[in-house]
């Protein structure tokens, strides 16, 4: 059997794309289970929040604190099993550094700014963060970050009550929707 | 320079040693439905060459029931993994022969 230069250029572009594509969906099935507990955790910070309104200011430094100790062991766990996996940490800390960036300018300008404003900041630099990571890990990511976007935007022109109810469906049901999602189109191992 | 592999050579073969070969754990088993969709292959053409790769001594492919339901599960062997690896070392040889 004699293969010529063209066509074995052929194939190796063809194992990259293979490559490439399992690599990605490695990527999806990994980072389910941290939307979905973003998700969850941001439906009880909402909940408290409405409960207890008076201390927000502590209820979403603590769910972002669990939030990031959550993801850390979950990666850490995923490290453990799969040890030749190979992750990018540039990507997870300059992630973690964009939300340490929103939680303090959150804490900064909470007393200052609208309320309705500051129900947008965050959440929509969140998803900033999950479009950032898309260019790198999967067109998904993009997609989901763009819609929770469009939908905090709209939620956005809601009155209150409404605005925080919207937003407390669309932040969480956003990530845990596309948590599932992620898990479902992922490599299962 | 070794020769080509003509069992990993086949387009859809090649595709399928990459997918499992990028899996990397030599443990690591994926699902006859992921492993359709990741390639985009139908059933009867990926079944055919997994029976391929399998006779080979290439591929391991165990089945097994979760929840009642039957599930096949693919992984590559530790001489599958060689040979994948001798078959892309072969194919830029190759190339790098023609830049030469």
């Amino acid at each position: 059997m004699t293969i010529d230069p063209n066509e074995a250029a052929a194939s190796l572009q063809d194992i990259a794309t293979i490559e490439r594509r399992t690599h990605e969906a490695l990527c999806y099935s990994g980072s389910s289970t941290i939307f979905i507990v973003w998700g969850a955790l941001v439906a009880g910070g909402y909940g408290l929040t409405e409960l207890y309104p008076r201390s927000a200011m502590i209820i979403w430094p603590a769910v972002t604190a669990t939030g990031c100790a959550a993801t850390a062991l979950i990666i850490a766990m995923r490290r453990r099993a799969r040890p030749q996996e190979v992750r990018d940490w540039r990507l997870i800390w300059a992630l973690a550094l964009l939300a340490a960036f929103g939680a303090i300018w959150s804490y900064l300008l909470g007393p200052v700014v609208p309320r309705p404003l500051m129900y947008s900041f965050q959440p929509t630099l969140f998803m900033l963060g999950i479009i950032l990571a898309g260019l790198w890990l999967g067109r998904f990511f993009v997609v989901l970050g763009l819609v929770g976007i469009a939908l905090i935007a709209i939620g956005h022109l809601q009155p209150e009550p409404w605005l925080r109810w919207w937003m407390a469906a669309v932040q969480s049901g956003t990530l845990i929707v596309g948590g599932v999602w992620l898990g479902r189109s992922g490599v299962s191992r | 320079m070794s020769g080509a592999n003509e069992i990993i050579h086949q387009a859809m073969r090649l595709k399928i040693m990459a997918a499992l070969n990028a899996i990397s754990s030599k443990k690591t088993a994926i699902e006859f439905t992921r492993l359709k969709a990741l390639l985009g292959a139908t059933d009867g053409n990926l079944g055919a060459h997994l029976e391929t790769l399998e006779k080979a001594g290439y591929i391991v492919i165990e089945k097994r029931f979760e929840e009642r339901k039957p599930q096949t599960r693919v992984r590559m062997s530790p001489a599958g993994r060689r040979a994948f690896a001798e078959h892309v070392a072969y194919l830029r040889e190759i190339i790098d022969s023609a830049g030469a």
